[in-house]
């Protein structure tokens, strides 16, 4: 399927977490990692406690409706209480928080080889994340791509998180485009849902949770990974 | 499926509307919308209803709609039914 188009886009706006970064790269080692601190490397007490969180610890792997993936926080937190009673629910979200501030995550394809390909195109970058903008900003950093992009929108600067249009129409309007000659790359339902809202185009990836036959009626492109833009933009 | 799934699959509708002449024409001449005046309302579900149920009202228009986008034909029907008005009983 094609968006068929009279003029090229000006601008691309990126989800953060499962499209620039491979969900589960990025987060199955840490589970791992976490399972392994709390249960103190006993395997079976892991494997019982992932089995409930959705995780298999045997393949390292997050299963499809995780309810680390889909569930609230507090939800997990509770999880992890009835396997270690002693322990109050804030002591188990320090430790988690703490460990998942020290993950890096793993970018899908390097990403400044990729960005300055869009930007040859004439295209503004932006990222818009329902994570705190400084989050994106020191995982940007790490990745070492964060002055590659134009705007970054995170959920800490006062507007409506996505799938609310809010936070894209901010990000089109900074970089003085129409949001008509835009379009957002994301992961997730709540992607699509904001892209469409904004009246942007709408790309999916499949670097997230969410699998292409949930995908495919709700994006105007479904491509692999984010790798394959250029590819994507150049037949277009 | 969701209420999210079905408000793309109308926001989807009102996009297909707008690039297509002759069906907008229809959809204005029956709701007295403009395309700018379908901008602010893109939020709002009775409207998307709407939108659904205008493309459901012609199987021509549905059928065009679903190749498209490349969408089964039966999805836009599975979608009203998140919206508001949408609650159609079976008698099956």
């Amino acid at each position: 399927m094609d968006i068929i188009r009279d003029k090229p886009f000006k601008s691309v706006l990126f989800d953060k977490d499962g499209t620039l970064f491979d969900f589960h790269a990025t987060w199955s080692s840490w589970m791992t990692r976490t399972l392994e601190l709390f249960t103190r490397g006993d395997q079976d007490v892991a494997h019982h406690l992932g089995k409930q969180l959705g995780f298999d610890t045997k393949k390292g792997e997050f299963q499809p409706n995780s309810i680390f993936v889909s569930g609230t926080p507090k939800l997990c937190l509770q999880i992890f209480q009835r396997q270690f009673p002693k322990m109050t629910l804030n002591e188990i979200n320090q430790i988690l928080n703490d460990s998942s501030l020290q993950t890096i995550p793993v970018p899908v394809v390097p990403l400044k080889p990729l960005l300055s390909k869009l930007r040859h195109r004439d295209l503004c970058i932006g990222v818009v994340t329902n994570d705190s903008k400084s989050s994106a900003e020191l995982h940007l950093e790490t990745a070492g791509c964060l002055e590659e992009f134009d705007v970054l929108v995170g959920s800490d600067c006062g507007l409506i998180g996505k799938p609310a249009p809010d936070m894209l129409l901010a990000s089109s309007s900074e970089m003085g485009v129409n949001p008509k000659d835009c379009f957002m790359v994301g992961d997730s339902t709540v992607d699509m849902l904001a892209a469409h809202r904004a009246g942007m185009s709408a790309i999916a990836v499949l670097t997230g949770v969410e699998t292409e036959e949930d995908l495919a009626p709700l994006a105007d492109v479904v491509l692999k990974n984010i790798g394959e833009i250029p590819e994507w933009l150049d037949t277009n | 499926m969701d209420k999210q799934f079905s408000e793309i699959i109308a926001l989807r509708g009102v996009k297909w509307l707008a690039s297509h002449e002759k069906e907008f024409q229809a959809f204005s001449a029956l709701t007295g919308l403009t395309i700018e005046s379908t901008r602010s309302r893109i939020e709002d579900l009775d409207f998307l209803a709407s939108v659904l149920d205008f493309i459901l009202s012609s199987e021509k228009r549905l059928l065009a709609f679903c190749k498209d986008i490349n969408i089964p034909p039966q999805t836009p029907l599975e979608a009203r039914q998140f919206l508001p008005g949408g609650d159609v009983p079976h008698w099956t």
